[in-house]
């Protein structure tokens, strides 16, 4: 039997983006609380960063959006500051620039979904690497994580690590179906 | 409108395509979520065909127990469709296969659960690659048809 991927169409498209992108109906109780991390620039990564930036107003938000969302959504310059290729499967670029003092973040971001943890690895110390945030904030989905489901899943979720930084912050919750991830950047004593 | 709506219009999705290949016509006990599918459905919940449906989020637990409350007299047939991504985990006892080949793993589950329950496999089958980056109605799916054991064999 043929799969057959959904289409986004002009009749679907604007429910479409609600349902894959909830964020935009949530209040600031229900998002990241970006204004509590300690830094003056946040970069979330395919998770409604304009909207971030409507609610976060103190903070200098830099949303990052995959091509293919852009197009398929039609997103409108203003809303997104830079473009992550995403056009070839398993195949990210990242755009290159440089900021300062910044976090970045990802909520429930589907850039992520069905990503073993070997996977989620490697984007995360790409993305590290890349713009090397003080923070690297993750809240996923545990349903959308790929591993096993026939043992206990947290000790595989628990395996996350990410290149020169500790962990600041880890909620794992089962139940409530998702697990929060906080990386800081290691202290560099060298310069 | 809904979501499946949303995304299939009135076109019908990979799991939809088995169960009506697999019981066309016939009256079949329908336990899921997807009210609109079900009216496709010549639904009877005394039916001796059952169809049981798992997209919520379910420990392994839970999956036993559901098997334990549904196939049994009077059901024949039964057809299971599970979305693997929603299990939670195995908090139970039970030492499941577990290769790596996550679906054909849980179609073992299945199986050995249905098997203490006087019943067997005949088909099943996984979408399991990744294949979309939505989480829809196409993927991902295990499912296993199944029928009660002849206790004369």
């Amino acid at each position: 039997m043929d799969l057959k991927q959904t289409q986004i169409t002009d009749q679907n498209r604007s429910q479409f983006y609600r349902n894959v992108y909830p964020h935009q109906t949530e209040s600031t109780n229900q998002l990241i609380d970006i204004g509590n991390i300690n830094v003056d620039n946040i970069i979330p990564i395919d998770c409604c960063g304009w909207y971030y930036k409507n609610m976060f107003p103190e903070k200098n938000v830099l949303p990052i959006d995959p091509v293919k969302t852009a197009l398929e959504f039609k997103l409108s310059k203003d809303k997104i500051y830079k473009l992550v290729d995403n056009r070839v499967d398993h195949t990210l670029s990242w755009p290159k620039f440089f900021v300062d003092d910044c976090a970045v973040i990802f909520d429930r971001s589907p850039i992520l979904k069905y990503l073993t943890i070997d996977q989620l690895i490697t984007l995360f110390n790409n993305v590290q690497q890349t713009y090397q945030p003080k923070f690297l904030v993750a809240r996923l989905k545990l349903m959308f994580i790929d591993s096993t489901r026939l043992t206990d899943r947290f000790y595989n979720v628990s395996t996350v690590q990410v290149n020169n930084t500790v962990v600041d912050q880890f909620h794992y919750n089962a139940d409530r179906d998702y697990v929060y991830m906080c990386f800081r950047k290691k202290h560099d004593y060298s310069n | 409108m809904s979501w499946r709506f949303i995304q299939l219009n009135q076109e019908l999705c990979n799991q939809d395509r088995v169960i009506l290949e697999l019981f066309a016509n016939k009256d079949v006990n329908y336990i899921g979520r997807d009210h609109e599918f079900k009216k496709l459905l010549n639904h009877n919940s005394s039916a001796t065909n059952l169809i049981l449906i798992v997209d919520n989020n379910v420990w392994c637990s839970d999956i036993i127990k559901m098997l334990n409350q549904h196939l049994k007299h009077p059901v024949e047939t039964f057809y299971i469709g599970l979305n693997r991504y929603c299990i939670k985990g195995n908090d139970t006892e039970e030492k499941f296969l577990d290769t790596g080949d996550h679906g054909n793993d849980l179609i073992s589950m299945i199986g050995n659960i249905v098997s203490k329950l006087n019943y067997s496999v005949i088909k099943s089958g996984c979408y399991d690659n990744d294949f979309g980056r939505y989480f829809n109605f196409v993927q991902p799916l295990t499912w296993v048809y199944g029928s009660k054991t002849n206790t004369n064999n």
